[in-house]
């Protein structure tokens, strides 16, 4: 009985451990939620569908080829295109 | 924004806040746009002469230019392409993305969003990595399934320059400081082999802490937080190629909204970039010359 009453505590405590890991832990399971997650979302980002370039020599030659102007955007002080 | 406009009838270019000290050609532009000229967009002529910051109204203002002095280029000085570096022949581009989560009331993880206006999209940096460090990620041996190390300047790069709140508001994390990173390791393993292509699994685990008041951490007491590593790739025996590349790094407390004091979960994704367009090739956010080798 004493044996019972300990292998039933100890699985016990393992359920809960394994409650707890999957909770927390990053199981191969949540792998594509979590990516969706932190993906942008449908909604999201349009400005990441203008095919901006990141060098002004370029641009500029190609405004005056193409005969359009330009649109400029500088960030504040980070990276316009890296982090948002 | 008004994507499909501004890609079809202007040249969108993006450039970054230390832009205008870039010398010769680049600093005499901005100083000609306007004398402060900065987290602003604006329609501008090739040569510098700021039109409008209202996309009609600046079209408008440049048909009324006439056609010689639109395709006329002026001399603002020498270009220096130094300032862009390129991504490593050879290597690869991986696209990061990093958000803030929240767990509802069942527990399971929702995106984080407020009213502050960085937490509305993901976080983005893009990761570079030469062409020997990403062939030390293919294990020598296709068929070994025993877990091998990552190698650590790999390791260290993702957790110093990546692992951090790129979404925390009320700005931006710089890179941490190399002894911030309190422990760092992950593994790769060959999980299958279909033809040419070998599927590898990556599972690895870093302790951080970070010392900025703004991030979390307490005046005397720097904020630690531990983060879980898993990811796969495929590689192509054939190309010598990888032809996906998958890694999430996950963290219970990593992401903190100074605005109303919460400790929030963070993610972070990395997947491998087309690397095609401009944008796509933007140096990573805290590029520099030790970035290969720090």
């Amino acid at each position: 009985m004493f044996y019972r009453i300990i292998a039933l505590f100890v699985l016990m405590v393992s359920i809960a451990g394994l409650l707890r890991a999957d909770d927390k832990e990053l199981t191969p399971q949540k792998f594509e939620l979590l990516q969706r997650l932190i993906r942008p979302q449908q909604d999201e980002s349009q400005w990441a569908a203008v095919p901006w370039l990141i060098n002004l020599q370029d641009a500029r030659e190609r405004a005056a080829r193409e005969d359009k102007p330009l649109f400029l955007w500088r960030s504040g002080g980070g990276d316009v295109l890296g982090r948002t | 924004m008004k994507a499909d406009q501004i890609s079809e009838q202007f040249v969108p270019v993006a450039l970054n806040g230390d832009a205008g000290n870039q010398p010769g050609m680049v600093s005499t532009f901005f100083r000609r746009v306007a004398k402060h000229f900065a987290n602003e967009m604006a329609v501008v002529t090739p040569n510098g002469h700021l039109l409008s910051h209202d996309l009609d109204e600046g079209l408008k203002k440049w048909q009324a230019l006439p056609e010689a002095q639109r395709r006329k280029l002026d001399d603002l000085g020498k270009f220096d392409g130094s300032f862009l570096p390129a991504p490593p022949q050879g290597g690869i581009v991986l696209q990061v993305y990093s958000r803030g989560l929240i767990r509802d009331k069942q527990g399971q993880l929702q995106v984080y969003k407020t009213e502050v206006a960085r937490s509305l999209e993901a976080g983005r940096d893009h990761l570079w990595l030469t062409e020997s460090e990403a062939k030390s990620l293919v294990p020598e041996q296709f068929a070994a399934k025993s877990p091998q190390p990552v190698a650590a300047p790999i390791v260290h790069r993702i957790c110093r320059r990546y692992l951090i709140d790129l979404v925390r508001v009320g700005g931006n994390g710089g890179p941490r400081r190399p002894e911030e990173v309190l422990s760092g390791e992950m593994q790769v393993a060959v999980e299958n082999i279909a033809g040419d292509e070998v599927r590898l699994r990556f599972a690895g685990s870093t302790r951080l802490a970070t010392h900025d008041v703004g991030s979390g951490s307490q005046k005397n007491e720097a904020k630690i937080d531990d983060f879980q590593l898993l990811g796969y790739a495929t590689y192509d025996r054939n190309k010598k190629q990888f032809t996906s590349f998958n890694l999430i790094a996950y963290s219970e407390t990593g992401h903190y909204d100074e605005i109303h004091g919460k400790v929030l979960p963070l993610g972070v994704a990395f997947e491998l970039s087309p690397a095609k367009t401009a944008a796509d090739l933007a140096p990573p956010s805290s590029f520099s010359d030790s970035y290969f080798s720090d």
